[in-house]
């Protein structure tokens, strides 16, 4: 058993109640310094992408032809792309977009996945089956796959990529939800709560899900991580966000001609992608061990 | 354990069969037809309709769908694609070969690879091997697909001119996309046997084993890695269907004519029909690679094998990996 979880047993009651649950949790993931750093970078980005009309000093739309193809120096600390842009802002100005996209794109699955993962779990018998089955059918296709077939379907745009993305998550929340619900819903605290006559949905609702809610949230965060890595595919494949709203991966796909002379073009954005899904990695596995001290491998 | 084969192969039919549902619906409400794309950019109403009375898109949805299944089973027809007038069985077949042998010396690469890296980490765990290790495996796990092709382009290909940039000529130009494809398989690979073979070494039979004196590479190799194949197992098996996603982005980057292109272009020129071909396909690799794996689990664990004699059932993937970890 990990030392958080054998110290935090030995507590009193009194000093939990002191300091909170939050606390402890707090006090366990700042024990892992991947994950601090980790949380750090992505508020950074999350700032710098709120911000970025305000960083620097560029446009990330204005073309200047003079200034084009530099290579990083201290007036473009990232260099500059084949039309003169600055290549930092409109990573900045990227990182709205994907940022953006993919917490749009995990919020549709996980209320998705709310949904039907509950009934599936609680509820059992045949809607499960059906529900299931239709996970299964879902997974077997690959996921980047089926997003570029339903954004080819739907067009572009943000909205339209966030739906693309969300598809392929809502099986794998789903079937992680319903087992762990499955596991919860014949624990005694349930049955006393049907015994004192609670509604279904009270019962999911107040005393289910909140038991269910912290492997939720890591997974939450890790298909943040692969849901920036899936839009920055789709946008570098033509689909997904258009130019000329910057985006990750249509940067890289933009910057791919250029690969001999100004690598740097591919280099920033591709890191960057790299950057923020190693970043919502190590945020999940540190969330992992924070939330829950049992579940560490 | 034919029955139990048995028995999955014919659970994968529905499977398939909601595949093609579900990628016919979705391309059924495509924003964009086919018929616009190839009526061209001047083309009128009528030219359009007339595009679309031709592929047969103006016919009802059940119809449509309906002629297709009944293609598919009674003559083994993908339908013709859009663009390219032929067969999209024969056009998936040529394209075939290269993005299977990419994919499965990829996967074999990446397993024998990984699982070696895996077992010297958890062997050596804490020492500066580990340290490295792991770290490289948790940056290779976040590296995009796009930009590791780039990159060993940029080096190999563009520098250091060692390798061919693009196309397929040669051996030599299948080892970028292989690398390419097998590096994040191999992080993979490597931390799920890193973790799997931790859990199996504190075990009291393995303690057992070298108490008796055993020599320390025996019981590595016999006594911990036997027990802690299974989750490592399933992640060899899914990166294999991974692979298959791979193809999209790095045979697009090499400029390899295998079935990742033709879905890439298939998608981009809305034509439809060649799109659900390949998806059906990958499909199937995919659910073909989870029954293999599933085999396998028999083949490493004879109380698996035991169990699939026995019931016949189809025995959650989960409930098997948890047995085998607790083992």
């Amino acid at each position: 058993m990990p030392n958080g979880d054998v110290m935090s047993a030995y507590l009193s009651g009194e000093e939990v109640k002191r300091h909170g649950k939050f606390y402890f949790m707090a006090k366990r993931f700042c024990r892992n310094k991947a994950a601090v750093v980790a949380l750090t970078f992505i508020i950074l980005l999350i700032l710098g992408a709120v911000f970025c009309d305000y960083l620097t000093p560029y446009d990330y739309a204005e073309q200047n032809l003079a200034e084009a193809k530099q290579l990083p120096s201290a007036a473009h600390i990232f260099g500059t792309d084949d039309f003169g842009r600055d290549i930092f802002t409109r990573i900045l100005r990227g990182a709205r977009v994907s940022l953006l996209v993919s917490l749009m794109g995990v919020l549709m699955s996980t209320a998705a996945a709310l949904v039907l993962g509950s009934i599936a779990g609680y509820y059992g018998g045949k809607a499960d089956n059906l529900i299931m089955r239709f996970m299964d059918i879902l997974i077997s296709i690959p996921g980047l796959l089926l997003s570029m077939t339903v954004s080819a379907a739907l067009g572009t745009g943000m909205v339209k990529t966030a739906i693309a993305m969300a598809i392929p998550g809502v099986a794998q929340l789903t079937r992680q939800l319903r087992s762990s619900i499955m596991m919860l819903k014949d624990s005694e605290y349930i049955e006393a709560a049907k015994a004192f006559g609670g509604s279904d949905i009270h019962i999911l609702w107040n005393h289910v899900l909140p038991n269910c809610l912290s492997p939720l949230i890591v997974q939450f965060t890790l298909s943040l991580g692969s849901s920036i890595m899936c839009i920055s595919g789709l946008s570098f494949l033509g689909l997904g966000v258009q130019p000329p709203t910057p985006e990750w991966g249509n940067m890289v796909a933009a910057g791919q001609d250029y690969l001999r002379t100004y690598p740097h073009m591919v280099i920033f954005p591709g890191l960057a992608v790299m950057c923020a899904m190693l970043a919502f990695n190590l945020l999940g596995d540190g969330l992992r061990d924070a939330l829950d001290p049992r579940m560490k491998q | 354990m034919i029955k139990y084969v048995i028995k999955r192969i014919l659970m994968m039919i529905p499977v398939l069969i909601g595949v093609v549902i579900i990628v016919f619906t979705i391309n059924y409400f495509s924003e964009v037809s086919p018929a616009v794309i190839l009526a061209g950019a001047n083309a009128t109403a009528e030219d359009i309709a007339a595009k679309n009375a031709e592929l047969g898109l103006d016919r009802p949805y059940l119809v449509q769908i309906g002629s297709y299944f009944y293609n598919l089973i009674f003559h083994g027809s993908m339908g013709t694609s859009y663009i390219y007038k032929q067969p999209v069985i024969s056009m998936i077949a040529t394209r075939m070969p290269y993005t299977l042998t990419i994919g499965i010396i990829a996967a074999a690469f990446s397993a024998v690879v990984g699982i070696v890296l895996g077992i010297l980490g958890a062997v050596k765990q804490n020492s500066i091997f580990d340290y490295i290790s792991t770290t490289l495996s948790i940056i290779c796990a976040a590296l995009p697909p796009f930009l590791v092709c780039l990159g060993l382009m940029l080096v190999f290909s563009v520098h250091l001119k060692w390798l061919p940039i693009q196309g397929i000529n040669g051996w030599k130009s299948y080892i970028l996309p292989i690398i390419a494809t097998g590096l994040s398989p191999i992080a993979m690979t490597a931390r799920m046997t890193r973790s799997s073979i931790l859990e199996v070494i504190r075990q009291d039979y393995i303690r057992a084993a070298r108490a008796k004196g055993v020599p320390e590479g025996v019981v590595v190799w016999k006594h911990t890695l036997k027990n802690a194949l299974i989750p490592i197992l399933t992640v060899v098996g899914m990166n294999f269907g991974l692979s298959m996603t791979g193809s999209v982005i790095c045979e697009t980057i090499f400029n390899i004519p295998g079935l990742g292109l033709l879905m890439a272009s298939s998608i981009s020129q809305r034509d439809f029909i060649t799109t659900q071909g390949c998806v059906l396909v990958c499909a199937f690799i995919v659910c073909v690679m989870n029954l293999l794996t599933d085999l396998c689990y028999a083949l490493v664990d004879p109380r698996i094998k035991a169990q699939y004699k026995n019931t016949g059932k189809s025995i959650k993937k989960r409930s098997i990996q948890k047995g085998g970890a607790a083992a």
